[in-house]
């Protein structure tokens, strides 16, 4: 058993109910397959960075799970040939990694250490420009 | 710009002004941070990690070490294909007009 985590984007078009059956879906097919289900975030709806179908946004939801690599493999071609789901994305869980929507084209926080970044990245590029 | 990071600087500034930068070592940002595997998710920090265009920066100019560039770059592609980062963008509008062609403008920032 692995830890997987799948990032679904769905049509903005799509009425909940079916946004929610593919979800469950999803589930079900997990626990059939002798997984276990840990977590589900709904990111709701963001702006894409491109379009996609014309579309300039997508409904997110992650989904944290424990699977075998067949029900995974499972999963991932169900979810290919569902209608509504626009793309998703299924890596291996990183334990304790963030799973809330990340805030949107918010600077980061001004905490310390991006400020000291930020620094870092525009002096290399001093640097770099002073190479050549 | 970086002034107050000079504790870390391996010796004197070779050129005031300009690129205080000379020979000082970049430290990796996540190495520091103790991230073990940068995510893809996290789209406010692979930001500063992408040009205005969207190019992934070369590690020369992020610092991030081998691992996490790597990591990085792969976290940068996912992304891209959720849609959560820009594959191109325009930079700024009004530079839509060409520049003339040659140097890499992206570099700029």
């Amino acid at each position: 058993m692995t830890a997987y985590e799948i990032l679904l984007m769905l049509d903005p078009e799509l009425p909940e109910e079916r946004q929610s059956e593919i979800i469950s879906r999803a589930r079900e097919l997990i626990e059939r397959g002798g997984g276990t289900w840990r977590s589900h975030d709904p990111w709701g709806r963001r702006r894409l960075a491109y379009e996609i179908d014309h579309k300039a946004e997508g409904v997110y939801h992650l989904i944290v799970f424990e699977a075998s690599a067949e029900t995974l493999a499972e999963i991932t071609r169900i979810l290919k040939i569902t209608d509504g789901v626009v793309r998703h994305l299924a890596v291996k869980h990183v334990e304790g990694s963030q799973t809330r929507a990340p805030r949107e084209d918010v600077p980061p926080p001004p905490r310390e250490e991006s400020d000291r970044e930020r620094g870092y990245a525009g002096a290399n590029i001093g640097s770099q420009e002073e190479e050549e | 710009m970086a002034k107050d990071r000079s504790s870390q600087s391996s010796g004197p500034r070779k050129r005031p002004g300009a690129a205080a930068t000379g020979g000082r070592r970049k430290s990796c940002f996540f190495c520091k941070d103790k991230v073990d595997e940068v995510d893809y998710k996290n789209i406010n920090q692979l930001r500063r990690y992408i040009s205005e265009k969207g190019k992934i920066r070369s590690r020369r100019i992020t610092g991030a070490c081998r691992r996490h560039q790597v990591q990085v770059a792969t976290a940068v592609k996912r992304a891209r294909e959720m849609a959560l980062l820009p594959y191109v963008a325009e930079g700024r509008e009004e530079r839509g007009e060409r520049p003339e062609r040659g140097r890499d403008r992206d570099r700029e920032r």
